[in-house]
């Protein structure tokens, strides 16, 4: 397969020594880890803000051979507390936007309305964008970026301050746009339940890659991952126990189906 | 300390409440932040607010204040300051606290919260997030407050960081007295950790009581929209779905054994 991100041997002050990985092209990867285990450097360095020499390939290229703007059209990356609009209304910053395509008046018309229509953004259309909740803000920003259409999108920490319910729907818009645009999408958090919206989980630890692998593979791993102090969701740890009691031999992600699993 | 509200009218907020003291409470939902600062006494709020059966006035408010201590997300400032013990001194400065051995003071407050005197000298650019968490908590025990508010301090925890300061705040409850108050957005941190809660939607508390008994009765949670934590879901779904007792817990290895008895 095709590799839209090659880490090659990346050593980083005193957080990376020798950290190797491939991200698939057209893929949704996790990146996770215990608490500063580097995954938002890790995402800096990959949009290039931070400066690496031979080590980070996009795309085949060496990231430090990529002319500055050429890399923002290739890359994008968002880091939800610095997000900053330039407009005073949503409505205003996703026209503008817009308007830097080479569209008809209609095709414009259209594109805004798709817009606000898939991530819910009609009720803000007359904000102040930058006054924004944080998770709206999230939202907008990823808008603006489906418009530009970059090859890689990079979501840091994005779903820290979403609840269960917001979290879920944030997940299923993501990795629909990441399918329909074919996006290689990589969203670092501390919450493994997230991965198990994605194709590939990476986790850091230690200064280097530690497991990677699909979600459920690596899930399945409950001592190793409880002893890098990151949390197993519910029901990935509820079935890998109850398979331990022999009680149900595969994973079951689904509660009712569980329940019915249990008591027939 | 034990506060309480009556008919307490802020913009959108108007509510009654009370909170017991030596307690770890819980404020979920939309508004949170807006009664955590009701409570720090940020805004003049209509109404009547009691603090140990005393009615806040005017002439209570400074002595009222003094037991209170606020811990934002914030980290701005303490982002300006050299070291640990800068920013302690600089606490002691703007809150204008008389004490006497201010060394033995800001030892005493780092060892509560469990680190060492060494940490005194740590410049604060080396500090961890949770690091810096943990050192804005010991610089608000040195005023001595009798109620602690947190702006959500599990954000940003992996679980081992998570299981400490959960242990931390049982420590200052039964050790030291302390009323602990924080919020949250995550159902399973507030099951876990507090012993009260509050859960607010549109600015109104909902649902408020012993921790407990809340997330027993999951109809109501489900009435209100209200996040149920996952491990009680499951106990709840079994219950409903296939009338079998099994019990609300909150740790994964309890559920198992009670399903292994009950298959």
């Amino acid at each position: 397969m095709d590799e839209s991100i090659v880490v090659n041997n990346l050593v980083y002050n005193d957080l990376f020594e020798g950290l190797n990985f491939h991200i698939p092209k057209e893929s949704f990867s996790t990146v996770s880890g215990p608490n500063n285990c580097g995954k938002t450097t890790l995402i800096r360095i990959l949009a290039g803000e931070i400066k690496t020499k031979k080590q980070i390939l996009i795309d085949q290229t060496y990231i430090e051979n990529y002319k500055l703007d050429t890399l923002a059209k290739y890359i994008a990356a968002i880091f939800p507390t610095e997000i900053i609009f330039n407009s005073d209304t949503v409505s205003a910053e996703i026209k503008n936007v817009i308007n830097q395509k080479d569209l008809t008046t209609k095709e414009k018309k259209n594109l805004y309305n798709d817009i606000i229509s898939k991530f819910n953004l009609t009720r803000y259309q007359k904000n102040d964008p930058n006054g924004l909740p944080q998770n709206i803000k999230v939202k907008l920003k990823l808008a603006l970026l489906t418009i530009l259409r970059p090859k890689i999108i990079l979501l840091d920490d994005v779903t820290n301050s979403m609840n269960k319910t917001e979290r879920k729907e944030f997940l299923t818009l993501i990795k629909d746009i990441q399918k329909e645009l074919h996006i290689t999408l990589i969203l670092t958090t501390k919450n493994l339940e997230d991965s198990l919206y994605s194709d590939y989980l990476y986790i850091l630890n230690d200064k280097k890659l530690y497991l990677n692998g699909t979600p459920l593979d690596i899930l399945k791993k409950d001592n190793v991952l409880n002893r890098m102090g990151l949390s197993i969701p519910f029901m990935v740890d509820l079935s890998v126990k109850l398979q331990d009691y022999q009680l149900i031999s595969d994973i079951e992600l689904d509660m009712d189906r569980m329940v019915d699993l249990l008591w027939k | 300390m034990e506060i309480s509200g009556k008919n307490i009218k802020y913009k959108d907020f108007s509510f009654d409440f009370h909170i017991s003291s030596d307690e770890i409470i819980g404020i979920m939902g939309e508004g949170k932040l807006q009664l955590l600062k009701i409570l720090n006494l940020d805004y003049e709020v209509e109404g009547n607010l009691s603090f140990d059966k005393h009615i806040l006035k005017e002439s209570n408010y400074n002595s009222v204040k003094k037991k209170i201590s606020f811990i934002t997300n914030d980290m701005l400032e303490m982002s300006f300051m050299k070291t640990v013990d800068t920013y302690m001194e600089s606490i002691i400065r703007n809150r204008y606290l008389q004490i006497k051995d201010k060394d033995k003071k800001k030892k005493d407050a780092l060892r509560i919260i469990g680190l060492n005197n060494n940490y005194l000298e740590r410049l604060i650019g080396t500090l961890s997030s949770s690091e810096k968490k943990l050192i804005q908590i010991a610089a608000s025990l040195l005023s001595n407050p009798e109620v602690i508010l947190l702006e959500d301090p599990f954000l940003n925890l992996d679980m081992n960081l998570e299981k400490k300061m959960g242990r931390l705040f049982q420590k200052l409850k039964d050790q030291y007295h302390k009323t602990i108050i924080f919020t949250s957005d995550n159902s399973d941190i507030t099951y876990k950790y507090t012993n009260e809660v509050f859960l607010l939607k549109n600015h109104e508390i909902i649902v408020s009581g012993k921790t407990s008994d809340i997330y027993k009765d999951v109809e109501t949670l489900l009435k209100y929209k209200l996040e149920v934590p996952d491990i009680v879901m499951f106990s709840y779904k079994v219950r409903n779905k296939k009338n079998i007792k099994l019990d609300y817990h909150k740790d994964i290895r309890d559920i198992i054994k009670d399903i292994y008895k009950h298959v």
